[in-house]
């Protein structure tokens, strides 16, 4: 990845209140993620940090409703 | 903005929560950790929880997108099908129709024995294994209340939306339309309860989605159409934003609706860690277009 790029993505990165550790390797073209992760993986199932962040949120917000209904 | 969309429903929209920036934070915090997470929109096999569509719009959506991701993905348990990158992503103009292969002769079957055929009551027909006009770029903004219609109004259509006599969308389970709130809404949008000419026939149920915890049940609806394969029937669907298919839940061609495998239990995924069972249980009756109307304009 070029200095330019690694760079840009910090800032991008920063200005979105993200601090989390971002690895080095992350794709910079838009669409190359989907593509690079089709060449990584097909046929597979990926878990990823995403899918952890995702089954807490829902679940709480579903469990928010559901007690909003209630009352 | 950042709008996460779990993705169940086949004829109602799906629940959608826009994240406020706290979790927006911790979400892309959580994406870019591992990106390879991102799958096509249309990245949804046949079977299994079809997961979540993330729709990015403003600075996330340019954020996000230096960084390759789509403005709207998929993140899902499924494993990965390459195919779909074949896919078009870009939406058709609505207000189009599949083809319709012609007409025959249309004895009653148990899905129409309710009604009295008359002599010159006829079937109009798209194919039954050919579904190419809706599993491309129609297949995510086009229900099964679209494919019923055999319109494509690429956004995301309900009954009597068009005839001012709208299902109320929102109601909840103990409040979900019945066969009387469902046929007003269907006949205002122009559909027939009996048959006087060639005609498209689709048939609906109401059905129950019921969580394994957590959450109380909710109702979805879902339609099916028939089409021939030679003189048996295919009745035919298109399950939400999945693809137009003859096949029920048990992968079986569907020659009756009515004795069809129409219930499926998704257990809990790392992304979704809740299971629930679908099933569309409740007829609501057999409808069809007015004489010589291949396709119904619905809204």
């Amino acid at each position: 990845m070029s200095k330019n790029l690694s760079s840009r993505r910090s800032v991008l990165l920063g200005a979105a209140g993200v601090t989390a550790a971002v690895p080095a390797a992350a794709i910079l073209t838009p669409h190359d993620v989907i593509a690079a992760n089709v060449t990584a993986g097909p046929g597979k199932a990926h878990h990823g940090p995403a899918h952890d962040w995702l089954a807490t949120f829902v679940v709480q917000k579903m469990k928010e409703e559901q007690a909003g209904r209630a009352q | 903005v950042i709008t996460v969309e779990l993705d169940i429903f086949s004829g109602l929209e799906n629940q959608k929560w826009d994240l406020t920036p706290e979790e927006a934070t911790g979400f892309i915090a959580a994406l870019v950790e591992d990106l390879a997470v991102v799958r096509p929109l249309l990245s949804v096999a046949d079977v299994g929880a079809r997961g979540y569509i993330i729709h990015l719009t403003g600075i996330h959506a340019s954020l996000l997108g230096l960084l390759g991701v789509p403005t709207s993905f998929r993140i899902t348990d499924q494993p990965f099908d390459p195919s779909f990158l074949d896919i078009p992503l870009t939406p058709s103009a609505p207000g189009d129709a599949e083809s319709v292969l012609g007409s025959v002769d249309d004895p009653p079957n148990d899905e129409a024995r309710s009604f009295a055929p008359l002599a010159a009551c006829s079937l109009a027909y798209t194919s039954w294994n050919d579904f190419s006009f809706w599993n491309g770029s129609r297949q995510q903004t086009n229900n099964c209340y679209c494919y019923a219609a055999n319109y494509a109004t690429n956004n995301w259509s309900h009954p009597g939306r068009k005839g001012g006599a709208p299902i109320p969308t929102n109601a909840a389970y103990s409040s979900r339309p019945g066969v009387t709130s469902f046929t007003n809404a269907m006949t205002a949008d122009g559909w027939k309860t009996s048959c006087n000419g060639e005609s498209l026939r689709v048939v609906a149920y109401v059905g129950k989605i019921t969580y394994d915890s957590v959450y109380s049940p909710q109702w979805d609806y879902h339609f099916w159409r028939k089409n021939l394969n030679g003189s048996t029937d295919r009745w035919c669907h298109k399950p939400g934003s999945t693809k137009a298919r003859n096949k029920d839940y048990s992968g079986s061609f569907i020659t009756s609706v009515a004795s069809a495998d129409r219930s499926k239990y998704f257990p809990p995924t790392t992304s979704f860690p809740v299971g629930y069972t679908i099933n569309y249980n409740e007829r609501i009756g057999t409808f069809r277009t007015p004489a010589g109307k291949r396709s119904l304009v619905i809204k």
